[in-house]
């Protein structure tokens, strides 16, 4: 598809969906909140934690703040925009992907813009607020390079996001049980990108950076804005993963679709 | 030209085998044991434009997993499949643009808004021109009546009125092909006339080929020219209605009414091979005959040695009666012709 079509579509489709949710006033304003309540307790624990103890392997609170508040923001985009791949599980077990496939638009598009996830606005201005914050606790010295880093951090993590949650529910089409928790598990992984990735052992480290490389939505970028570390410079390589992830989430799915038996009728 | 071809088309599924109880389960989990189930086999289909098919069998002789295969949401385990010339699986969005569907058990609208925009929306993804759908909009909501249902969100549609707008959504894009696998399910009497009137016009004045799967044999009959019969995933018949009867109804009978009381025994001597007497009483009588071997007249002159008639109903053959032979699983294809 077009580029310029499927921005269009996108476009459509989302409007057409906060249109629907907004029908539901109470319901969408409760996700909101519930959204921001969740991570400020995140946040919170953080405070606890670090008033006991000294900085983190040379980080300190608020530079972890800073990751977790991008972590948050990005977070926040991708339910907010790309919600519906949540109900892959469903469509399939329902046989609703029928409609998808009748349509000249790409199913993935259709199948990410089936939902919108309130909740997801609450992220977004919690990752705001925090970020504003520890902004102004830390110490950054912002050069060009580095300001120019930062959309392409935002594109690139919100992909990586997208494509390894995508392909996690695809997995929908090999089990084909309404309670599929390995999603969310994959999902949740996610956390190990909201520390600083030395603190793990060995084995989690490569896996966070290789296998499910979160650790491009947080850990790296904060490295290189932060001047950690000389090899900072390799958070420049997240456009690159985020490419390889969004092809194989891609490929997951054409495979896995080739065994949808369109149940129901 | 052919816009719909198929060459020993097969679709067959795999499904687990499992044992009862969280045993069987378990067990399944580490050796998992699975079985094919065929749903359709060597199915060769040649439809030319403009036709209108009726695609006909019992519940899971393959009808919806071949209509599936054509628009391109099954991918076929084996065969050549061709939809106005684009493989419908592997061209999917190209195909799909040449193609309008419809579901008896789904909607292509979006429950939660007005119709009028599931209508837009749809214009947008077909990148239908403006014109074009100003015009099929106004010539749909004539035909169906969907003038009141436009502003009204789909999930307050009766039933009825969901699938007359399903139907405006499917040719909203000028489709060469309609698909319909049960159209009129669980509609009543009217709406069926209307969606079987529709069906004709659009067949007739804009040359679109329908292809129709139904249990109602009204349809059937009423919009189809063609018949093709499944069975166990085979196409057992292909050709007209009439051929079908040709073929498969040997029987015809004639039922009549006698001034005086029949002499049942005589008349039943009278009766030679191939002429029977299925239904009798004081002053009626019933008689199905071969319709190969004996000629009304014959029949008729028959049963007037042995009773006097003052009148008679010859009763025609009907496709109802051979459909459902099929559906029962009874049709004996091979002895009929």
């Amino acid at each position: 598809m077009r580029l310029s079509r499927t921005v269009f579509l996108f476009s459509r489709f989302l409007a057409q969906n906060i249109k629907i949710k907004l029908e539901y006033k109470a319901d969408f304003i409760i996700m909101l909140f519930s959204g921001s309540v969740l991570q400020l307790l995140g946040v919170m624990f953080l405070g606890v934690l670090y008033s006991r103890i000294p900085p983190i392997q040379g980080w300190t609170m608020w530079e972890i703040v800073l990751i977790l508040a991008s972590i948050f923001f990005t977070e926040g985009v991708v339910s907010f925009a790309f919600e519906g791949m949540w109900r892959i599980v469903r469509l399939i077990n329902l046989g609703d992907m029928d409609r998808f496939l009748l349509r000249p638009v790409s199913p993935i598009l259709q199948i990410l813009t089936y939902d919108i996830g309130a909740h997801g606005i609450g992220n977004m201005i919690t990752g705001v607020i925090l970020c504003v914050i520890a902004l102004s606790r830390t110490e950054i010295l912002w050069t060009w390079d580095r300001i120019l880093y930062l959309p392409v951090l935002i594109v690139s993590a919100a992909a990586i996001r997208t494509a390894i949650s995508f392909a996690a529910n695809c997995s929908g089409f090999w089990l084909t049980s309404f309670y599929n928790a390995f999603p969310l598990m994959v999902h949740q992984m996610a956390d190990f990108a909201k520390y600083p990735t030395t603190l793990f052992t060995e084995p989690i480290q490569f896996f966070i950076t290789v296998v499910l490389p979160y650790a491009f939505i947080g850990y790296i970028p904060a490295v290189y804005l932060f001047h950690k570390q000389p090899w900072g410079a390799a958070a420049w390589l997240a456009p690159l993963v985020a490419v390889w992830c969004v092809l194989i989430a891609r490929a997951v799915f054409y495979r896995g679709l080739r065994r949808y038996d369109s149940p129901g009728n | 030209m052919n816009v719909i071809e198929t060459k020993g088309l097969c679709k067959s599924f795999r499904s687990p085998l499992k044992k009862p109880g969280v045993l069987g389960a378990v067990r399944h989990l580490f050796r998992p044991e699975h079985r094919e189930i065929v749903a359709v086999t060597e199915v060769d289909l040649a439809i030319a434009a403009g036709e209108s098919v009726a695609y006909v069998g019992p519940n899971g002789a393959g009808k919806s997993t071949t209509i599936k295969m054509l628009t391109g949401i099954l991918l076929p385990t084996g065969g050549e499949v061709r939809v106005n010339g684009l493989h419908p699986y592997h061209q999917r969005m190209r195909n799909s643009k040449n193609i309008g569907v419809v579901f008896g058990q789904r909607t292509q609208l979006w429950w939660d808004i007005p119709v009028i925009e599931s209508f837009t929306l749809l214009r947008d993804i077909y990148e239908v021109p403006e014109k074009t759908y100003a015009e099929n909009l106004a010539y749909f909501t004539g035909m169906l009546g969907l003038a009141e249902l436009l502003h009204q969100s789909a999930r307050r549609l009766s039933l009825g009125q969901r699938m007359r707008c399903d139907l405006a959504v499917a040719l909203m894009h000028n489709p060469a092909i309609v698909f319909l696998d049960e159209p009129t399910i669980g509609l009543d009497v009217a709406v069926k006339e209307r969606i079987r009137e529709f069906l004709k016009t659009v067949n007739r004045e804009r040359g679109v080929t329908i292809m129709l799967t139904s249990h109602d044999l009204g349809d059937i009959e009423d919009v189809c020219r063609r018949l093709i019969i499944i069975d166990a995933g085979r196409i057992i018949y292909d050709g007209s209605i009439q051929g079908l009867l040709d073929r498969y109804v040997k029987q015809r009978s004639i039922r009549i009414i006698a001034s005086a009381r029949i002499d049942q025994p005589s008349a039943a001597r009278a009766m030679p091979a191939g002429v029977e007497i299925v239904h009798a009483d004081e002053r009626e009588m019933t008689v199905e005959f071969d319709r190969f071997r004996y000629t009304a007249k014959d029949v008729l002159e028959i049963i007037m040695t042995a009773a006097e008639v003052v009148d008679f109903q010859l009763e025609e053959p009907d496709i109802e009666r051979v459909v459902k032979n099929v559906y029962e699983g009874r049709l004996e294809l091979e002895q009929g012709a």
